[in-house]
C-alpha cells in the first residue's frame, strides 16, 4: 500500500486530499494516514532526498530542502522570491486572525493595505473566505495553502505561537539597556 | 533624548512611533507623551510632504498624541469600575499589538526561507486519464426532480423577474431622438428661398407636416432672420408677412 501512496503522490504532483489517497487504496481514513506516516518516516530514515509533506489534510511530495544546493547544479532555480517586511507583517497578522477584514487589518498595522493585500492575493498566500455579515458587507481574508507550503507549516494550528510574555521580555531588555547606560 | 536625524522611511505612524521608543529606550507602559510627540512632530515636518496619502496617516497620529497630551493635563476620568482611565493606554495597547504582529512576522520569516527550498513536481497525469469524468447517471440525476417541482422552481424564477422591474419606473415614456433638425430646415428654407426668390411665411408653414416641424421651422426663420441671410417684410399688421432672400 505504501507503494500506491507513493505513486499517487509521485504522478499527481499537487497536494491530494487524504480521502482520495484512502479511496484508492481502499482503506480508511486512520489505516491511510498511518500508511502515509510509516512512508514519511522511511524517507526520513533511509536519508532519502524526498518527503512527503502534510497541508491541512492533505499531502504532497516534495524534495527536502537539504538537497536544494545540490539540485541548483543540475538545473539552475530562480531565487523564490522573499517577501517585504510589509507583506511579511500584513500576511501575519491575516495568518493569526483570519478570518480578517481589511480595515481590521489597516486598524492593528496604522495605515492603509490595499496594496499589500492586493499582492498577497496575487502570491495566492492569501484569499477571500467570504463576507462578514456587517454593514458594506466587508470581504474577509484568510491563508491559503501556499502559504502553509510557502512556511512549512502542516496546518494553521502549527503557526509560532503568540507570547504576550514576549512583550514583557521586550519590556525587560529595555530596562536592562537603560540600566547598562547609568552604569557607565 | 536627541533628535532624530535619520532619513529612514517608516511604513506607516506606529512602526514611527515604535522606533523613537525603542531608540529612547521608554518604557512602553509609561510613554513621556510630551516628548514623543514633540519628536514625532519634528520627524514628520522633515517628511515629504508630496504624497497626500502617506502624510495624512501621520498627520491623524500626530493630533492623536496632542490629544492625547492635552487630556493627561486635564484631571484624570474615571471608567465605570472607579479605576483611572490613563489617555495613553489605547495609543499602548494598539503599539503593543502592532509590536507583537511585527515580532511574528520575523518568526514567519524565518521559516520562509528553509521552505522555499522544497521542490515540487507538476502533475504528469496521461490527458485521457486527466479528462476522464465518470459518466453521467441521469436516473440518479434526476432522482427526485419531478413536474410539480420544476413548475414551482420557474415560477420563483419568474417572480424574480417580475420583482426586478420598477411598475413605476418602467411606465415611463422613451426618450425619442428628436427628429427634425434645426440645422437641416435652415437649409431648406435657404433652398426654398433661393429658388420662390419671395414667399410667404404663412406658406411655408403650412407646406409643413408636423407641429413639430412648424415650430422648427418658425426657429429656422428666426435664425436666417439673425444671421441677415433673409429679409421679413410685414406691410399692416396681421397681414402675411413676406420672406426674401437678401
Amino acid at each position: 500500500m505504501e507503494g500506491i501512496v507513493e505513486a499517487i503522490l509521485f504522478t499527481m504532483g499537487n497536494s491530494v486530499e487524504v480521502d482520495k489517497i484512502a479511496k484508492a487504496i481502499e482503506q480508511d481514513g486512520k489505516t491511510t494516514k498511518e500508511v502515509i506516516s510509516r512512508l514519511q518516516m522511511k524517507y526520513a530514515d533511509h536519508s532519502s532526498g524526498i518527503r512527503i509533506i502534510e497541508l491541512d489534510g492533505a499531502y504532497q511530495m516534495s524534495t527536502k530542502p537539504e538537497m536544494y544546493e545540490y539540485l541548483i547544479r543540475v538545473a539552475s532555480q530562480p531565487k523564490r522570491q522573499v517577501l517585504t517586511e510589509v507583506l511579511l507583517e500584513t500576511l501575519s497578522i491575516i495568518a493569526y486572525k483570519q478570518p480578517i477584514t481589511k480595515v481590521e487589518i489597516e486598524k492593528i498595522r496604522g495605515v492603509k493595505s490595499d496594496h499589500a493585500v492586493n499582492k498577497l492575493i496575487e502570491y495566492e498566500l492569501i484569499t477571500e473566505l467570504g463576507r462578514l455579515d456587517a454593514p458594506g458587507r466587508p470581504l474577509l481574508f484568510g491563508t491559503t495553502e501556499e502559504f502553509l507550503r510557502r512556511f512549512g507549516l502542516s496546518s494553521k494550528e502549527g503557526l509560532p505561537k503568540i507570547n504576550s510574555d514576549k512583550v514583557v521580555d521586550f519590556k525587560e531588555e529595555a530596562e536592562k539597556e537603560i540600566e547598562l547606560k547609568f552604569n557607565e | 533624548m536627541g533628535i532624530l536625524v535619520k532619513l529612514q522611511a517608516f511604513e506607516g505612524p506606529l512602526d514611527l512611533l515604535l522606533h523613537l521608543i525603542e531608540k529612547n529606550k521608554i518604557d512602553i507602559y509609561d510613554i513621556p507623551i510630551v516628548e514623543i510627540t514633540d519628536q514625532y512632530l519634528e520627524y514628520v515636518n522633515t517628511m515629504d510632504k508630496t504624497d497626500l496619502n502617506i502624510i495624512s496617516e501621520f498627520l491623524v497620529m500626530a493630533a492623536t498624541l496632542i490629544d492625547i497630551k492635552s487630556r493627561m493635563l486635564l484631571p484624570k476620568q474615571v471608567d465605570e469600575d472607579g479605576n483611572d482611565i490613563d489617555p495613553r493606554q489605547e495609543l499602548v495597547n494598539k503599539l503593543i499589538e502592532y509590536k507583537l504582529y511585527k515580532y511574528m512576522s520575523h518568526e514567519l520569516a524565518d521559516k520562509q526561507n528553509y521552505a522555499n527550498k522544497a521542490l515540487y513536481k507538476q502533475p504528469s497525469i496521461p490527458k485521457e486519464v486527466a479528462k476522464y469524468e465518470p459518466p453521467v447517471d441521469l436516473d440518479k440525476l434526476l432522482k427526485d426532480v419531478s413536474l410539480e417541482r420544476m413548475a414551482i422552481v420557474f415560477e420563483s424564477v419568474l417572480r424574480r423577474q417580475e420583482d426586478k422591474i420598477d411598475k413605476m419606473r418602467a411606465g415611463f415614456g422613451k426618450i425619442e431622438k428628436e427628429e427634425i433638425s434645426l440645422p437641416d430646415k435652415i437649409t431648406y428654407i435657404k433652398k426654398y428661398a433661393g429658388k420662390q426668390k419671395k414667399f410667404s411665411f404663412r406658406q411655408i408653414l403650412e407646406k409643413q407636416e408636423s407641429k413639430m416641424e412648424v415650430i422648427v421651422t418658425f426657429l429656422a426663420v428666426l435664425e436666417l432672420m439673425k444671421v441677415g441671410k433673409i429679409n421679413i417684410v410685414q406691410d399692416h399688421i396681421f397681414d402675411d408677412i413676406l420672406i426674401s432672400t437678401t
